[in-house]
């Protein structure tokens, strides 16, 4: 793993919730959509967010266009972006498991 | 008089300060409909008050799906040229916890923050060949002079400006930190 995929993890909300959603296919709006709905409306991604977040992963090559129609890009994870996002579920795994372990020590 | 047309000097790392403006002149039922001379110059004409946010943006070579993305999510673009793109967005007056933002994280403020920076650096680079070309070919020591010192008030104006956009990145980034890590 080089310097610039090393730089996404820990993965910020943006990034997670993006890799996410594009393990199927979607354009920037429906990303956008889909996270809010999966976030109960907590986090509501910006335009400039998305289409900076958008730009800078298909350059560092997490995500790549799958098709064009009506002016909107189409975008679907890559290998090396679902094997990032596997990381950081896995880390975020070892966060979740490890509170409740503490949790349920505290409550004894 | 149902018609007015105001000019405001501002600076690029002040745009929060025009934004804030243009709302409040909502607010009291002057709707912008045109921007001219650089984002300086705001005509507005009288209707009834509007709740609008107004939101700048700053990026280098935007490709086809920027505008189409922005219009998606229900923003309307009111000026675009030299990479600056002014969008405005309407929320209910009574829910202040709604009005709308263009960047959702610090991560993505602190970008615009750089891509500015890059802008105002290349600018300042580019201003001292023609300084030097500019005193290499005035023969009056007055002059020159005064050319010398027009030139360092932009530099240290320009100093200032990457000043105010770093301590506003550094402020963010301790921000971001704490909640990554």
């Amino acid at each position: 793993m080089n310097e610039i995929t090393r730089s996404y993890l820990p993965m910020t909300e943006t990034a997670f919730y993006i890799l996410l959603t594009l393990q199927k296919v979607h354009y920037g709006y429906g990303i956008m959509q889909d996270v809010e709905k999966l976030t109960n409306g907590r986090i509501k991604l910006g335009a400039g967010t998305i289409y900076g977040s958008l730009s800078r992963m298909e350059k560092d090559q997490l995500i790549e266009v799958v098709g064009e129609e009506n002016r909107r890009k189409s975008y679907t994870a890559t290998k090396l972006g679902r094997e990032l996002l596997q990381q950081e579920i896995a880390r975020i795994s070892e966060l979740y498991h490890n509170a409740i372990q503490m949790e349920g020590n505290n409550n004894e | 008089m149902n018609n007015k047309k105001v000019f405001r000097w501002w600076w690029s790392w002040e745009s929060e300060k025009i934004e804030k403006w243009i709302e409040a002149q909502e607010g009291q039922g002057w709707h912008l409909v045109k921007v001219k001379s650089n984002l300086m110059r705001f005509q507005f004409v009288k209707g009834s008050p509007r709740t609008m946010r107004y939101v700048f943006d700053y990026q280098n070579n935007v490709d086809i799906d920027y505008k189409q993305l922005y219009e998606d999510a229900g923003w309307e673009q009111v000026y675009a040229k030299d990479n600056w793109y002014l969008w405005r967005k309407s929320y209910p007056a009574d829910q202040p916890e709604l009005r709308p933002e263009i960047y959702s994280d610090v991560d993505s403020i602190i970008q615009r923050n750089n891509r500015i920076k890059k802008t105002l650096i290349t600018v300042g680079l580019v201003l001292i060949p023609i300084l030097i070309m500019n005193m290499v070919v005035q023969p009056m020591w007055q002059i020159r002079i005064s050319i010398l010192v027009v030139y360092l008030l932009i530099f240290i104006l320009f100093l200032y400006g990457l000043n105010r956009l770093a301590t506003q990145n550094r402020r963010l980034q301790g921000k971001s930190k704490s909640l990554k890590n």
